[in-house]
């Protein structure tokens, strides 16, 4: 009985309505329509996806010359450096001549001394009153001085020659890493950054606090 | 003798065949007269299938239509692996449980209860108009079930794909809608032979 129904039913056929035809005409002429547009959409997405490209690649290069006028003032620090340093040079090398002044200032005192002792010898020549033991010792005091005056030349020459190495050292001593500059910069204005957010937030909750206790105070 | 009548049936149907191919590769490429020459073609024969599943015949004919756009915008996609008709007829019956699913809301019940029963011992004397009746008469997953298994030939296992319900169900609905129609025949049975 299934396969008479199915028999029957295969050669059944049901002729559809003249309007059939034409609602398929215009639902494939929509359809057809809408292909095209289905295209632009993809034209507009790839404008899109362009104009973003550029902007972000503009914005790099804008972030990039940023970065640049930060190097350049890095740079002039690390120029200023130098500058600073010969300025120490400068101090360092004026060290040694201050040295060299303080050398000759003790050369000029022990001069002095020497001057008073000779005067001094010379009184007591004017006195008359010349004892030898006197004589012997203002002599040995003369030597004294004229040792101490000899001695001092040699440190005038041992600081000269310890004076340029000392300024090598500070040379070496005074490096200044940009970088870490910067990196102390930047965390500075973070730090300045952090607490002003938090005192708004500290503020804002506060206020917050307040108006729900007075809330719930009423 | 034989020969010679045997080689031109061969060359019609290959020529039939290259036909064909040539129509639907024309209508894949929107020719709109290729198009209504598939159209007029098929459409009684699917209107009819959509017909078995659908009371209304104006509604068979909407998803008819829908489903002979989808036919046309995605005849770039038939492999020509199998019969144009079957692959057309495929489209018709999807469009139908479809419809039926999203439309009728049809719920089937998971009931694997089911006796193996045909009515293959009832005589039929039916015409096509008293079988689509009795048909009609169905529910509408009994009714759905029944055109898939008894008519378009597909397996339980297929039509629990189909349908997204188990196998068992697929042959309790079955097994109901015959039990149905068993009942309906008697009824038209008595009615003609004057005992109701």
């Amino acid at each position: 009985m299934e396969k008479d129904f199915k028999e029957k039913l295969e050669q059944r056929t049901i002729q559809p309505s003249d309007m059939a035809w034409d609602r398929l005409d215009a639902m494939l002429s929509v359809a057809e329509n809408k292909k095209p547009k289905k295209d632009r959409t993809w034209m507009y997405m790839a404008a899109a996806f362009l104009v973003f490209l550029l902007v972000g690649v503009l914005f790099l290069n804008q972030e990039k010359e940023n970065s640049g006028i930060d190097n350049n003032s890095v740079v002039t620090t690390e120029r200023e450096q130098p500058e600073t340093n010969s300025q120490i040079n400068d101090e360092t090398f004026a060290a040694p001549a201050t040295n060299q002044e303080a050398v000759a200032v003790q050369g000029l005192s022990k001069n002095t001394q020497h001057n008073k002792v000779s005067g001094f010898k010379r009184d007591i020549i004017s006195n008359g009153t010349i004892q030898s033991a006197a004589q012997e010792n203002l002599a040995a005091n003369d030597n004294k001085s004229s040792s101490v005056i000899v001695p001092s030349n040699d440190a005038e020459k041992m600081l000269a020659a310890t004076a340029p190495t000392e300024t090598a050292k500070k040379k070496r001593g005074v490096k200044v890493d940009p970088n870490a500059l910067l990196s102390a910069a930047e965390e500075e204005l973070d730090d300045s950054f952090k607490d002003k957010v938090l005192i708004g937030a500290v503020k804002n909750f506060d206020a917050v606090r307040s108006a729900v206790a007075n809330r719930n105070y009423e | 003798m034989t020969t010679e009548t045997k080689q031109p049936i061969v060359l019609k149907v290959i020529a039939l065949h290259q036909e064909e191919k040539d129509i639907i590769a024309q209508a894949a490429e929107n020719n709109r007269h290729a198009q209504q020459v598939i159209y007029s073609k098929h459409s009684p024969k699917m209107l009819s299938i959509c017909r078995q599943y659908v009371k209304d015949v104006h509604q068979a004919e909407d998803i008819m239509i829908t489903a002979f756009m989808k036919v046309f915008t995605s005849l770039k996609s038939f492999e020509h692996k199998g019969s144009f008709e079957g692959w057309i007829r495929r489209i018709m019956v999807n469009e139908c449980i479809s419809y039926l699913r999203v439309q009728k809301k049809v719920k089937f019940l998971e009931d694997e209860f089911y006796i193996e029963d045909t009515f293959n011992n009832i005589e039929s004397h039916f015409s096509v108009e008293d079988i689509q009746s009795l048909i009609d008469g169905l529910p509408d997953g009994y009714r759905m079930v029944f055109n898939l298994y008894a008519i378009e030939g597909f397996k339980h296992q297929e039509i629990a794909k189909m349908l997204g319900i188990n196998e068992g169900t697929s042959k309790s609905q079955l097994s109901r809608a015959r039990e149905m129609l068993k009942d309906q025949i008697n009824k038209l049975k008595n009615y003609e032979n004057g005992t109701e």
